[in-house]
């Protein structure tokens, strides 16, 4: 069973429910936008998706992702699904980067779990600049040997976001889960970047799932649209039925905004 | 150069660091620019400053300027072995006693064995403690050095430990953790080497510090030994004459470990500041700190 499907699903931390008996159906394939205000749990949705919860969480319910199921798996088993299948671009390249860390070797630990232990170090690292290189021109980056050489800081929010993202399109996911992907971004390039995550998804044919604020996001590049408020889902709808009118209080606000 | 250093460094920086290479320099050339011997008898007992003695000699007929720039040789070499000996100590205990703090029973142990022997360490007063050490492991540079390191240690452990505190809960500290990196792998590539800065500053500030002990550790006579040149010594030889008005042996030498010290808190104080100076947070401080320095 491909797709993402959850029933009843629930992440609890110390008795506060994070998520509360989300209920979900989305097909493969297909580009799929949870929207919410603040603190409604999109971050942690798209987290779980991926089998990313704290250690101390209560999780119950059932969690399909790609016929694998997270919520039955022990740490160890969700970091079997995760690598390569199963993929979640956190919000902020400026934390999730070490920052003395070089890019080019960033991406040596992505790669180092694709565990291709046949050949030597030095044919391997080789092999990993070279994909390294090609993923970063695939996201419109002309010059890649200087992103390779760069500190995180030395870059720009929307190359940080970048190199997140060709990190999650060399381990080639089936599912793949993106935090606010145009946050902070200008319009110019969040556009650019939505247009690549686009492209690449319809070429590779992951499931994409993004947590936004952002309606112009939605309305241009979702299949459906997931509203949450404060853990729960309110609404699931398609863009085309939720811009001519929400069903739910927070969508309706969130579009009354919008507006403005 | 200076001024352009300045603006990039920071004048305690530059200042500080110039003291430092100016010792290091005299430490170096000693045996080249001092007129006599460090332990050499000039037949002249007590000869007052000027002429041919610029720092008069002591009461056995030593050359105080000789000596005093024969000095740092041993001062500086304890001062600096014994720092560097704690900081490469002090680094792998700090980040184990940080990273595995109230994380699972056996790190969890480990970091409050670390801890809580370092807090018997810092319990007795540190000249003291120092004392003890020298006088069971016995007088000389060699047990001097082991002294001192073993002092110092709780220092950098500590200082070590807060910074790994402060990052070990980073976002780039949980992607490492949610790829499945080990937690001791995580502690030594992603988290240690964003704390080293403010560590790697403290060890200026150190050296001046254990070279004051070296000294103060001489001068009550559990450190370096008589005829050898070093400023504890020399103060503490020098004092038998200092009331009846002989007051040249011993203060060139004291102010020539008051200027070194100045100069290692100043330019500690400089690097430490150096962060801050970029405009960058905490996070990046670290990174920032290793391109102004040696980038």
């Amino acid at each position: 069973m491909s797709g993402i499907h959850a029933d009843r699903f629930t992440v609890a931390v110390g008795g506060k429910r994070l998520l509360d008996e989300v209920g979900l159906d989305l097909e493969p394939g297909l580009t799929h936008a949870v929207i919410g205000e603040r603190e409604a749990g999109k971050t942690v949705l798209l987290r779980a998706l991926v089998g990313i919860w704290p250690a101390p969480a209560e999780v119950s319910g059932r969690l399909v992702v790609d016929g694998l199921e997270p919520a039955k798996a022990d740490a160890a088993g969700r970091l079997v699904m995760r690598r390569r299948r199963l993929l979640f671009v956190p919000a902020s390249g400026r934390e999730a980067l070490n920052p003395v860390i070089r890019v080019g070797r960033h991406f040596e630990d992505v790669c180092s779990v694709l565990e291709d232990r046949g050949r030597r170090r030095s044919q391997r690292k080789a092999a990993i600049r070279d994909s390294a290189r090609a993923a970063l021109r695939d996201l419109g980056i002309a010059d890649p040997d200087r992103v390779l050489a760069s500190l995180p800081d030395e870059l720009s929010g929307g190359m940080r976001k970048r190199v997140l993202l060709s990190f999650a399109l060399l381990l080639k996911p089936s599912v793949l889960t993106a935090d606010d992907p145009t946050g902070g971004l200008d319009v110019t390039i969040q556009r650019q970047l939505m247009d690549l995550l686009a492209s690449l998804r319809r070429q590779e044919g992951f499931t994409l799932v993004i947590a936004t604020q952002d309606l112009g996001v939605v309305a241009h590049y979702s299949d459906t649209i997931t509203v949450l408020d404060r853990g729960r889902v309110v609404e699931h709808t398609t863009p085309m039925q939720f811009f001519s009118g929400p069903d739910s209080e927070t969508g309706a606000a969130m579009l009354a905004r919008a507006r403005v | 150069m200076i001024r352009s250093s300045i603006e990039r460094y920071g004048a305690k920086t530059v200042w500080g660091a110039g003291i430092v290479a100016l010792l290091i320099l005299l430490a170096l050339l000693a045996p080249l620019i001092s007129p006599y011997g460090s332990e050499e008898l000039t037949g002249e007992l007590l000869a007052p400053p000027g002429g041919e003695f610029p720092f008069g000699t002591d009461r056995r007929g030593m050359d105080v300027l000789s000596r005093t720039l024969h000095a740092p040789r041993v001062d500086l070499t304890v001062g600096l072995a014994a720092t560097l000996l704690a900081f490469v100590i002090g680094i792998p205990l700090g980040t184990i006693a940080g990273m595995f703090e109230d994380r699972g029973r056996i790190g969890g142990f480990s970091a409050q064995l670390i801890m809580r022997g370092m807090d018997v360490m810092q319990a007795f007063p540190v000249f003291v403690f120092a004392l003890a050490l020298v006088a069971v492991l016995g007088a000389g540079p060699v047990n001097l050095i082991l002294g001192l390191a073993f002092v110092n240690t709780p220092v950098f452990v500590r200082q070590i430990r807060t910074g790994i505190l402060v990052l070990r809960d980073e976002p780039f500290v949980e992607a490492a953790t949610i790829a499945g990196w080990s937690r001791l792998r995580i502690a030594f590539r992603h988290v240690l080497p964003n704390a080293l800065g403010p560590a790697a500053s403290l060890v200026s500030v150190m050296i001046g510090f254990s070279i004051l002990l070296t000294a103060g550790l001489s001068f009550v006579g559990a450190g370096v030994r008589l005829p050898t040149a070093e400023w504890g010594v020399m103060i503490s030889e020098g004092s038998n004459q200092l009331g009846t008005g002989e007051w040249w042996p011993s203060v060139f030498p004291g102010l020539s470990l008051a200027f070194t010290i100045f100069g290692f808190s100043l330019l500690g104080e400089g690097l430490r500041e150096a962060p801050s100076r970029s405009g960058s947070g905490t996070l990046s401080g670290s990174h920032r700190w290793a391109e102004r320095m040696f980038g």
